[in-house]
């Protein structure tokens, strides 16, 4: 079981609300999309779900039960993302597993599989310097996934790359989750992207940080992430998810413009 | 703690791509000049001098020879070199504890700045007497000093080298389920370790000063001990001979340990982004 439970979670930094009794249920195995503009709060709701971040109320289950600091069932992973320079790929990619207690050549033989899942192959003894941003991800993917967690949590992880590597990256991730299906908590300001990899996308707005909406994506997996923006269906959510997402910057004042239109 | 800026450095890098042949050579060039001019001065100075007082580098490498060949230079160095490296590694290890601890927290560093900042500013040999009326005159007296000198310079490095580790890395950690001194092994030694191979090349040059003070101020053993002895004799050659040593022993490892800090951190120049 590797479902997650927010029950009206609230997170406040000081005075500061982000949001305020957000409610979000994740089935197990299902790739679910958080998407919304900046400030929403939903790197903060990640972050929450991951352990690295207080709430100020509500609950956060996890498989079951009620969870307040990292997991070993989940894995993050980050937008910036966060590889150690000192180390080389394959020893990036056996961080999680050294820190379960495997020794050096065995978090590497055991690392191993993840590095060429992610096409890194022959890039093992590579410094993060030495590598795109593209590559760099992959590491940060394949850190995450070594770790055989069930609740695989993401943080705008493609949001620091170019449009083009982001494609292929999403691409990546889309056969690398067909092959091995977990549970994804996928936050993106992209709405392509939210469309291309989920079942479901969960519209945030801001100004108090809010649901607004959960819209189920209907493509069948695997998917052809190229076919799909030629449908039409692909169109219509897309204009649907941004009509929600446009409405957002509109303050009261603005309202009456917005809906005149 | 106070940041002794001038003694935190990141390592340098010397890159020597193919057009710069030239200038590389003329650098070792000069190199070999710089260190043959002195000793040839010297060596005609006291000939020139002409007094039993003024020995020149060729008597001292001839005593040097006598020396060697008779032991006790050896056996000397032995004591010397047991006590230097003992130190050095004490106070290493004592050094890099506190200097984590004081990089990592800040009520750590709140605290112990004071003393850490006072005694680093204090000559240490003014502690010396006071030392060895506690310790004794023996080894573990003499151990105690030397780790002493070497303790700030790998301390204040370490602290400084952990500051600067992102504090991003600290998230990253938590959220793989790390312990505290998991971090310390995957994030913070590594991470800072430019910084402390740095602290550790000062440590040297200040382990080699507060050897021969031990050795001076305790019982009377090792290099110290041939120092004394001899130019208590006036057989200035003979006197020279461990002093010359040390600074060879200073040399090798300063030199050593540049060249480690240079190729230590490939990454340094282009962290992540």
């Amino acid at each position: 079981m590797a479902n997650v439970d927010i029950k009206d979670l609230s997170k406040h930094f000081g005075s500061l609300g982000v949001f305020d009794d957000i409610n979000l249920h994740v089935d197990d195995n299902e790739f679910v999309s958080i998407l919304g503009p900046s400030g929403c709060g939903k790197t903060t709701l990640l972050r929450i779900v991951a352990g690295i971040e207080d709430t100020t109320a509500g609950s956060v289950i996890v498989a079951g039960e009620e969870s307040r600091k990292p997991r070993p069932d989940t894995a993050l992973v980050f937008q910036n993302f966060r590889l150690l320079p000192w180390r080389t790929v394959e020893d990036n990619v056996a961080y999680g597993l050294r820190l379960r207690g495997r020794s050096k050549a065995e978090a590497r033989s055991l690392a191993q599989p993840y590095v060429m899942m992610v096409g890194l192959a022959g890039r093992e003894k590579k410094y993060p310097y030495q590598l795109s941003g593209g590559m760099q991800q992959r590491v940060g993917l394949a850190r995450a996934l070594a770790v055989q967690p069930d609740i695989l949590l993401m943080d705008e992880p493609f949001g620091a790359l170019d449009a083009q590597t982001r494609e292929l990256m999403q691409d990546e991730l889309l056969r690398i989750w067909s092959a091995d299906r977990k549970t994804v908590m996928f936050v993106t300001h992209s709405i392509d992207e939210a469309i291309v990899l989920s079942d479901r996308v969960v519209v945030m707005q801001s100004d108090p940080g809010r649901i607004v909406e959960h819209i189920p994506v209907p493509f069948d997996r695997p998917r052809d992430a190229a076919a799909m923006r030629a449908d039409p269906r692909f169109t219509t959510l897309r204009a649907e998810m941004w009509a929600l997402l446009r409405q957002e910057p509109l303050s009261s004042d603005m309202t009456h413009r917005a809906t005149g239109e | 703690m106070t940041r002794v800026t001038d003694r935190i450095r990141t390592p340098s890098r010397v890159s020597r791509p193919g057009g710069r042949r030239g200038r590389a050579n003329q650098q070792q060039l000069l190199w070999w000049s710089g260190l043959l001019i002195v000793p040839v001065i010297w060596q005609l100075y006291s000939m020139v001098a002409d007094s039993t007082l003024i020995v020149g580098p060729i008597e001292v490498a001839e005593a040097a020879v006598e020396m060697a060949v008779d032991g006790e230079l050896l056996q000397a160095a032995g004591q010397s070199g047991l006590v230097f490296l003992t130190g050095i590694a004490a106070g290493t290890a004592v050094g890099l504890a506190i200097g984590i601890l004081v990089g990592r927290f800040r009520t750590m560093d709140v605290m112990l700045d004071p003393y850490i900042s006072a005694l680093f500013a204090t000559p240490l040999v003014a502690v010396v007497p006071i030392l060895i009326v506690a310790l004794g005159f023996g080894f573990g007296a003499k151990v105690v000093i030397v780790a002493m000198f070497a303790f700030f310079p790998v301390a204040i490095n370490t602290a400084a080298g952990v500051r600067g580790i992102p504090r991003e890395f600290d998230e990253l950690a938590r959220s793989f389920c790390s312990s505290e001194l998991q971090a310390w092994r995957d994030i913070l030694v590594p991470g800072a370790l430019p910084y402390i191979v740095t602290g550790l090349r000062l440590a040297v040059g200040r382990s080699l000063i507060a050897v021969v003070v031990a050795e001076f101020s305790t019982a009377v053993t090792g290099l110290g001990f041939l120092i004394l002895r001899y130019s208590r004799r006036f057989d200035m050659a003979e006197s020279l001979v461990p002093v010359v040593l040390l600074m060879l022993t200073g040399f090798v490892f300063y030199t050593l340990l540049k060249r480690v800090e240079a190729r230590l951190a490939p990454w340094i120049l282009r962290t992540s982004e």
